[in-house]
């Protein structure tokens, strides 16, 4: 791989990079819009007996 | 004293592991909890931290990102599970597998139990090919099976924490059992908790003979961030006009790696200094993390974030979910109260004098609590002059009353009031199912966590009409 297509990758890792963290940030706006950060909290202050193993 | 020098100056905690250490205590802030055995229920459990923690830990003031990932798809049916795919995308895209390699407090264990001097198993092509289960199960236990359940089951099933993760074992399970104010969870350990402590026990015994055994090859968070390893700001990066490809990297890394920063490379440092051309450094974007520039300063802001959390979650005792604990222990009488049934009618505990009471504490997303419900019907239909209420929690994920049409249950239901009169009434536990019986005259008999068979119903009922 000589320099130019180096650089060419970068760029497009770059690019990625700014794609996938704008969808990550989508995702969660959405999430707490569509409620399902209330469903995270609720379920993390909540112990379901059989899902740790307790029976 | 010389001695005690070099002991120190050859055992003293690297970076890493101070850093693992941090996350480690930041992660369980709530050191009163493991004093009181219960879990923490304030608001920053809304917060996924990025590596693997257990919620159900009495110390946990975060949210385990797997966990909220197989519960968020195992309630797709109801609402898509955005908030958990986004924060998991969030932290992949971010830190990579780094996350892995400094935040996640099982790999840290997992280090310091591979310490303990002994045989040790070196990789090999058979662990290379080991490390690929870790994807077969997250796509068949964290993914398939809460998926599966959730959408034609109508049972949540967290399939990942319930039959694997040593995590929850550990931390949820075993720091909730190892408070003597859990003694009433004793009586239901069963079959399931001895099969999670099999497993704990192989787990650990793996990690002792084979460098980080659960991480290369069960994680299916590592699997997670490891889709995202090659794009990650965050991580060991190649600088490929100096690299020789010589392979240095790959010989002296522990984790199944063919170079250094791929998808199992957890970015841990230790490449950095057998490669003789300087090739390989510790980057976030292209500012290497190695110097000591920024070293004195992030600590200190570190550990002023965590003397803050310590000190917010022990102290300042945030806003929690309170439980009142008033004539809910057997042989006390319940308080009365009424609350409005789903449909049209009103339960009102005292008209129910003369009857034997079930009482049932539920929730569309606990998966057992759904199952179980099936005996509380069995048990209306068969013995009609008994009384069952299903109460759900008040913590209401979908329409209720439209979840029970699709059920074909034969109890009276309700769902708690925003203050959970009920839940506070009976002392209902962060832990679901949870069964009161009362007896004729309205006291308790039995009041517990964790599933019921129809033949302990059965029992129970006995009980109660001749008590």
């Amino acid at each position: 791989m000589n320099h130019s297509d180096r650089v060419r990758k970068e760029r497009r890792v770059r690019i990625w990079r700014i794609v996938l963290i704008g969808a990550g940030v989508i995702l969660i706006a959405a999430g707490i819009l569509n409620q399902s950060l209330r469903d995270v909290l609720y379920k993390a202050i909540n112990i379901c007996a059989e899902c740790i193993g307790l029976g | 004293m010389a001695r005690i020098g070099t002991w120190w100056q050859r055992h003293r905690p690297s970076t890493r592991r101070l850093i693992q250490l941090y996350t480690a205590v930041l992660y369980n802030a709530n050191l009163k909890g493991f004093i009181k055995g219960d879990i923490f229920r304030g608001s920053t459990k809304a917060v996924c931290t990025p590596g693997l923690n257990c919620y159900s830990c009495p110390g946990a003031v975060g949210a385990c990102p797997l966990g909220a990932l197989q519960n968020a798809l195992a309630t797709a049916k109801t609402r898509a599970g955005w908030y958990a795919l986004g924060t998991l995308l969030l932290f992949g895209v971010i830190f990579g597998r780094t996350i892995c390699g400094f935040f996640c407090p099982v790999g840290m264990l997992q280090e310091l139990l591979y310490k303990i001097p002994g045989f040790k198993i070196r990789k090999s092509r058979i662990t290379r090919i080991l490390s690929y289960l870790k994807y077969l199960i997250l796509i068949l236990f964290a993914i398939l099976i809460p998926l599966w359940s959730g959408l034609f089951r109508d049972v949540p099933l967290p399939a990942f924490c319930k039959y694997i993760c040593p995590a929850g074992t550990l931390e949820g399970a075993g720091g909730l059992l190892a408070n003597p104010a859990n003694q009433d969870l004793y009586p239901m350990l069963g079959s399931l908790f001895i099969r999670k402590c099999v497993i704990l026990l192989l787990v650990i015994l793996a990690c002792i003979f084979c460098y980080r055994s659960f991480c290369r090859f069960l994680c299916p968070l590592g699997a997670i961030y490891s889709l995202f390893n090659r794009v990650s700001i965050i991580g060991i990066k190649v600088d490929q006009d100096r690299c020789t490809h010589c392979g240095a990297c790959a010989k002296s890394c522990p984790m199944d790696v063919r170079c250094a920063g791929d998808h199992e490379c957890i970015s841990c440092g230790r490449c950095q200094n057998v490669c003789s051309r300087k090739a390989i450094a510790l980057k976030c974007g292209r500012t290497s993390l190695n110097g000591e520039k920024y070293r004195r300063i992030g600590w200190t802001l570190a550990l002023v974030l965590l003397a803050g959390a310590l000190l917010y979650f022990n102290l300042a005792d945030p806003k929690e979910s309170s439980t009142v604990p008033i004539g809910y222990e057997a042989g006390q009488q319940l308080e009365d109260f009424s609350i409005p049934l789903v449909g049209e009618d009103t339960f009102r505990l005292s008209e129910h004098r003369g009857q034997v009471v079930f009482l049932n504490l539920w929730a569309t997303w606990c998966g057992p609590c759904v199952e179980e419900l099936d005996y509380f019907s069995r048990l209306q239909t068969e013995h009609p002059e008994i009384e069952v209420l299903a109460v759900h929690s008040a913590f209401v994920t979908e329409d209720v009353e439209e979840y029970l049409k699709g059920r074909d249950w034969n109890v009276d239901a309700a769902i708690d009031t925003e203050e959970e009169m009920v839940f506070r009434i009976v002392n209902g536990s962060t832990l679901l199912p949870q069964t009161i019986v009362l007896n004729p005259r309205g006291e308790v008999i039995y009041n517990q966590v964790g599933s019921v068979t129809y033949e302990l119903l059965t029992e129970l009922l006995q009980e109660a009409q001749q008590s």
